[in-house]
C-alpha cells in the first residue's frame, strides 16, 4: 500500500517520461491520457522547475487525446489511432512517442495494436508504458531512456561499432535536476579537456542522431540511482561496460578524481589530466583567496542542511564540506531510493566531518522533511522553494538547489563541477549577505 | 431547485449546453442556442488542454485555511507546486500516492492517513477531498471513508467528485468544487437575516492584482464585502447566505455559486459581464449601486475615476491596431470592449468556451463584427497558429499558455496573467502594455527567428477548423 505524502516533489511516472522525451530535440510525445496530464506536467514539472520553458512541441502544444466519458467506456483505442495520424500530419518531428496515463492504461486500450499499426504505415511512433500509478518520476525516465533506446533500433540499420572516446551520460533527470541542462554541459566540457566526447542525450546540441549512438559509446557514466537499471541494460544488450559515480563531483578535487577513476576505465594521457589539474587548481586558489574576506566577515562556515535528489547531495555535500569548510548536519535525500541503495549512501555520508555526526535521511513528505532540519537546528538550508516555509520559521537562509524551485530562473546555471562549483560559492554567499542585509540576522543565533 | 441533492455538480455540457469546440461565424452557435440545440463539437486532434481536477486545484488555492487532499497517483497533485505559489498564504495538501496495487485493491488506508496527518497537523478548517480519474474509474468508496472520519475526528470534511473525463471543459470543475462546498457545509436551515456584508463578491480566478482593484472600488463605495471563494473561507460562505447581494466578477466562473445562494437563501445574483473597461466597469458598479440602493455614489465615483483614467490613456493612439485576443469567453468580450475603447480594432478572437450564458454577447458581437470568426478552444495553439497566419494581427492579447505561440509566430503579445486588467486601472495597465508590445519588438523577433513552430507545412494550408467535427451521439 502506497503511503500519503504532504507536499510531494516526487510527481508520477508518466511525467518523468513525459518530461524526458520532451528535452530531446525533434521529439513530440503523444499524450494518450484524460486532458488534465499533460498541463500537470507544464504547471508542476516546467514551470517549478526553475521556469523550463514549453520547448518545440511542450506545454500547450503537446499532443493529448484527452479522452472523454465514452472512450473510457467503451475504450479508447480508436481515439487514440485517430489521434497518431493527425499528429503525424500536423506536427512535425523525428519520432513521436506515445505516452499512455492512467485512465487508458487502467481501461486496456490496445495501445501497441496502434502503435504498431502506425508503425507499419512507415511513421517512427513508439510507445512509453509509464502510466501515473506505474511508479514515480524517476521511474518514468528510467522507463523513457531505456523505451526509446530500445525502440529506436526499429529506425535504424544504424551502425554499433565503437566510437573512440564517446561517452554516455546517464541519471540526470531533465526537469526534476533543476541545473539538468547546466550540468551536462559542464560535464560535456570537463570531459572534452581529457579528449572524450559526452553523448549527453538531453538538452542543447543533442538529438535524435545523439540517440541512435548510444550503442557505440564506449562506457556509460551513471551520476544517479536512477542511471543503473539503464546502464545495466545498456550492458547486456551492447555489451557497454558502465561506472556508477557515487553523487555529482563538484570541486576541484572530487572532479580530479571522478577523472582519475574514469582513466582507469578509459585510458587517455597522463599529461592531459595533469595539464588539466594544473589550471582549475590555479583558477581555484585564485577565487579561494578572493572569497577569504567575505568568508569570515559574514561568517560562511555554517552548519549545513541539504534536501534533495542523491545524485547532487552527495557532490554538493562534499565539496562543501571537504573544501568550503561547511558542516552538513543533515543530508535528506529526497528522491524515494530503493532499500537496496539506501545502506551505501549511508555510510559515505554520514561521517564526513570529524566530531560532527551527519544525519542522513532517506523522506519526501514536508511534515517529517521540517522536523528533521527543526530538530538539527541548522544555520543555513539547500534544499527546494518546498523548504521556503521552515526557513522562515527558523528564520535562516535557503539556496534553492533542488526541485521544486519557483523563485529562480535556470537557464544554464549548474553547481558541480570545476566552474560550477565556483557559481555554488557565489550564490550561497550572495544568498547569505543578501539575507544579512536585509536585516533578517537581528536574532540569528 | 434541488441542485445541491445531487452527488456532485451536472457537467457544464448539460446544464448550460457548453461547447469547447468551434470556428465559425458567431452566427451560427446564436442560431443553434437560440433553437436551444447547441450541438456538440469534438477534436479529430488535439493539445493539452485542463481538466476539472486542474479547476479544483486552483480554485482550492484561493480559499484560505483549508487542507487538500489530492485522492490519486503522486502526478494528479504535481499543479499544486504551481498554484500554491499565487497566494499568501500556502494551504497544507498532500497526495495518497496510489500505486498499481491500490488501482486494483483501493486505496482507502491512504486516504485516512492523509486526511488524519493534515488533521492533526494543521486543524484547518475544512477539509477538501479531491477524487482523480484512478478513483473515478475503479469507483472507489470515499464517501464511507469521509463519513467515518467526520465522526471520528469532529471535522468537516468535504468530498469532491472529480474525474477528469465526464466533461469536455476543465470549467466543470469549479462548479463540482462549489457544489461540494455549498451541499456540506452545516448552513442552519432557514436562517437569514440582514446582518451580513451587504455585498457577496464571487471571485474564482481572479489575480492577485485584479482582486486588489476590484477591492479598491468596493472600498470607495464603502461597501463591505463578502469575497468568496477567493480570498475567502469557508466561513465566507456561511455568510454569503445573509448578504443582500451576490456579484459575480467573472460570470462564467462563479455562475454556479451565484445560482445556488439565489435558489436556496434568496440572495438576489447580479450576473454581469465583467468589469473590463471604463464602460463595462461603469456597467458592472451601476448594477451593484442600483442594487443597494448607491446610484449617487456611484455616478460620482465613475465621473472620478473616469477622468483619471482619460488623462492616463491621452497620450495613447492606437487607431488601426488590430488585436487578436483570446481568453476565457467573459474576459475575452471584455478585453474586446476595453480595446475598443482604447481606439483599436478586434481583429479575431479565441474565447474557452460558449453556453447558454453568452447569449445576449453573442448577439451583441455578431451584429457588431459580422466579418469575424469565433474560434472556440482551451490551449489548441496549433488552430491558433493557422489562424494568426491567415489573420496577421498587430497584437495579441490572451493568457502566457497562448501568448507564447502568438510571439512565436512572430505576432507581438502580451500576457495578463499577472496583470491587473480589471476595473478602471485595468485600462491603464492594458493601454500601457500594448504600447510597449508594439513599441518594442525586438524580443519577439529574437523568438521568431530562433524557433519554429512545430506544424507541418500541409496544416497552414488547410482551414483551421479541420479538426473539428460534430460530435456523433
Amino acid at each position: 500500500m502506497a503511503q500519503a505524502i504532504e507536499n510531494s516533489r516526487n510527481h508520477c511516472a508518466f511525467i518523468g517520461a513525459l518530461q524526458t522525451v520532451q528535452a530531446i530535440d525533434g521529439v513530440a510525445p503523444i499524450v494518450h491520457s484524460t486532458a488534465g496530464c499533460a498541463v500537470q506536467q507544464y504547471f508542476g514539472g516546467n514551470k517549478v522547475s526553475g521556469w523550463r520553458g514549453s520547448g518545440y512541441v511542450g506545454g500547450g502544444a503537446a499532443p493529448s487525446s484527452n479522452v472523454i466519458e465514452k472512450q473510457i467506456v467503451f475504450g479508447g483505442s480508436s481515439r487514440l489511432r485517430e489521434q497518431i495520424k493527425n499528429t503525424v500530419k500536423v506536427v512535425k518531428a523525428e519520432l513521436y512517442t506515445v505516452l499512455p496515463g492512467c485512465a487508458t492504461e487502467l481501461v486496456g486500450d490496445d495501445i501497441p495494436a496502434m502503435v504498431k499499426e502506425a508503425q507499419e504505415q512507415g511513421f517512427p511512433v513508439i510507445y512509453i508504458a509509464a502510466p501515473g500509478f506505474k511508479g514515480d518520476i524517476h521511474n518514468g525516465y528510467e522507463l523513457a531512456v531505456k523505451g526509446i533506446i530500445e525502440q529506436l533500433t526499429h529506425f535504424s540499420s544504424g551502425t554499433r561499432d565503437k566510437i573512440s572516446g564517446l561517452v554516455n551520460v546517464l541519471g540526470i533527470i531533465p526537469g526534476q535536476d533543476v541545473f539538468w541542462q547546466g550540468h551536462l554541459l559542464e560535464l560535456q566540457s570537463i570531459l572534452a579537456k581529457v579528449g572524450l566526447a559526452a553523448n549527453t542525450l538531453f538538452g542543447l546540441g543533442q538529438s535524435i542522431k545523439t540517440w541512435q549512438q548510444v550503442p557505440q559509446a564506449e562506457l556509460n557514466l551513471v551520476f544517479s540511482p536512477w542511471g543503473v537499471k539503464i546502464a545495466q541494460y545498456l550492458e547486456d544488450k551492447f555489451g557497454t561496460p558502465y561506472l556508477v559515480v557515487d553523487g555529482l563531483p563538484a570541486g576541484v578535487d572530487d572532479t580530479l578524481q571522478f577523472l582519475r577513476k574514469l582513466q582507469i576505465r578509459l585510458p587517455f594521457a597522463d599529461e592531459e589530466l595533469a595539464a588539466v589539474q594544473r589550471l582549475e587548481e590555479q583558477r581555484w586558489a585564485y577565487y579561494v583567496e578572493q572569497i577569504a574576506d567575505v568568508y569570515y566577515e559574514h561568517n560562511l562556515q555554517k552548519e549545513v542542511a541539504l534536501v534533495g535528489e542523491t545524485g547532487l547531495i552527495l557532490g554538493l555535500a562534499g565539496f562543501l564540506s571537504a573544501s568550503f569548510g561547511l558542516i552538513p548536519k543533515v543530508l535528506v535525500m529526497t528522491d524515494p531510493l530503493p532499500e537496496s541503495a539506501k545502506a551505501a549512501v549511508t555510510a559515505k555520508s554520514k561521517q564526513l566531518i570529524a566530531d560532527y555526526a551527519t544525519e542522513v535521511a532517506f523522506e519526501e513528505d514536508q511534515e517529517r522533511i521540517n522536523d528533521i532540519i527543526r530538530r538539527n537546528g541548522v544555520e543555513l538550508l539547500l534544499a527546494s522553494s518546498l523548504e521556503q516555509e521552515i526557513a522562515a520559521e527558523l528564520n535562516i537562509p535557503l539556496l534553492p538547489i533542488a526541485f521544486p524551485v519557483t523563485n529562480a530562473v535556470i537557464l544554464q546555471k549548474s553547481y558541480i563541477g570545476f566552474k560550477g562549483a565556483i557559481t555554488l560559492l557565489e550564490d550561497l554567499s550572495s544568498c547569505i549577505v543578501a539575507w544579512r542585509e536585509e536585516g533578517k540576522d537581528a536574532d540569528y543565533a | 431547485m434541488s441542485v445541491l441533492k445531487g452527488k456532485s455538480a451536472p457537467i457544464r455540457e448539460k446544464r448550460l449546453q457548453t461547447v469547447s469546440a468551434y470556428l465559425g461565424e458567431a452566427g451560427t452557435l446564436l442560431q443553434e442556442l437560440k433553437r436551444g440545440e447547441l450541438k456538440q463539437r469534438i477534436r479529430t486532434f488535439s493539445q493539452a488542454a485542463a481538466d476539472d481536477l486542474l479547476s479544483v486545484l486552483h480554485l482550492l488555492n484561493g480559499l484560505d485555511d483549508v487542507a487538500v487532499v489530492i485522492h490519486g497517483p503522486r502526478g494528479c497533485s504535481a499543479s499544486q507546486l504551481y498554484f500554491d505559489g499565487f497566494n499568501e498564504r500556502k494551504n497544507p495538501w498532500a497526495v495518497t500516492n496510489l500505486d498499481e496495487h491500490d488501482t486494483i485493491m483501493g486505496g482507502d488506508e491512504s486516504l485516512r492517513q492523509a486526511i488524519i496527518k493534515l488533521h492533526n497537523r494543521y486543524h484547518c478548517a475544512g477539509i477538501f477531498v479531491v477524487a482523480t480519474p484512478v478513483v473515478a474509474i475503479n469507483n472507489d468508496d470515499v464517501f464511507s471513508v469521509v463519513e467515518e472520519l467526520r465522526q471520528e475526528l469532529g471535522v468537516l470534511i468535504i468530498p469532491v467528485y472529480t474525474n477528469g473525463f465526464k466533461s469536455k471543459t476543465g470549467m466543470t470543475g469549479y462548479d463540482t468544487v462549489l457544489h461540494a462546498a455549498l451541499k456540506h457545509l452545516p448552513f442552519a436551515e432557514g436562517e437569514r437575516t440582514k446582518q451580513g456584508a451587504e455585498v457577496n463578491v464571487l471571485a474564482v480566478t481572479e489575480n492577485r492584482q485584479d482582486m486588489k482593484e476590484i477591492k479598491r472600488l468596493l472600498a470607495a463605495l464603502n461597501l463591505e464585502a463578502n469575497f468568496l471563494p477567493r480570498s475567502g473561507t469557508l466561513q465566507s460562505f456561511m455568510n454569503a447566505v445573509r448578504a443582500q447581494v451576490s456579484i459575480g466578477v467573472n460570470p462564467d466562473h462563479c455562475d454556479y455559486l451565484g445560482r445556488v445562494l439565489a435558489a436556496y437563501y434568496q440572495v438576489p445574483f447580479l450576473r454581469l459581464r465583467p468589469p473590463l473597461g471604463i464602460q463595462g466597469t461603469q456597467a458592472w458598479l451601476a448594477e451593484l449601486g442600483k442594487a443597494l440602493g448607491l446610484e449617487r455614489q456611484v455616478c460620482a465615483l465613475h465621473k472620478t475615476e473616469k477622468s483619471l483614467v482619460a488623462v492616463e490613456i491621452a497620450r495613447y493612439n492606437f487607431t488601426q491596431v488590430k488585436v487578436y485576443i483570446n481568453l476565457p469567453a467573459a474576459l475575452a468580450w471584455g478585453v474586446a470592449d476595453l480595446v475598443e475603447e482604447l481606439g483599436a480594432q478586434v481583429a479575431g478572437l479565441s474565447v474557452s468556451h460558449i453556453d447558454q450564458l453568452h447569449q445576449p454577447w453573442l448577439e451583441d458581437f455578431s451584429r457588431t463584427h459580422p466579418d469575424i470568426s469565433l474560434h472556440v478552444a482551451q490551449g489548441q495553439p496549433f488552430e491558433q497558429a493557422n489562424i494568426l497566419r491567415r489573420l496577421q494581427p498587430d497584437v495579441f492579447i490572451g493568457h502566457a499558455f497562448d501568448a507564447l505561440w502568438a510571439a512565436k509566430s512572430g505576432i507581438a503579445a502580451m500576457a495578463v496573467d499577472h496583470l491587473s486588467i480589471l476595473g478602471y486601472q485595468g485600462v491603464v495597465t492594458v493601454a500601457r502594455q500594448l504600447k510597449k508590445a508594439l513599441a518594442n519588438r525586438n524580443f519577439g523577433q529574437e523568438l521568431q527567428e530562433s524557433t519554429t513552430l512545430p506544424y507541418q507545412a500541409p496544416w497552414y494550408g488547410k482551414n483551421p477548423n479541420w479538426h473539428i467535427k460534430l460530435e456523433v451521439k
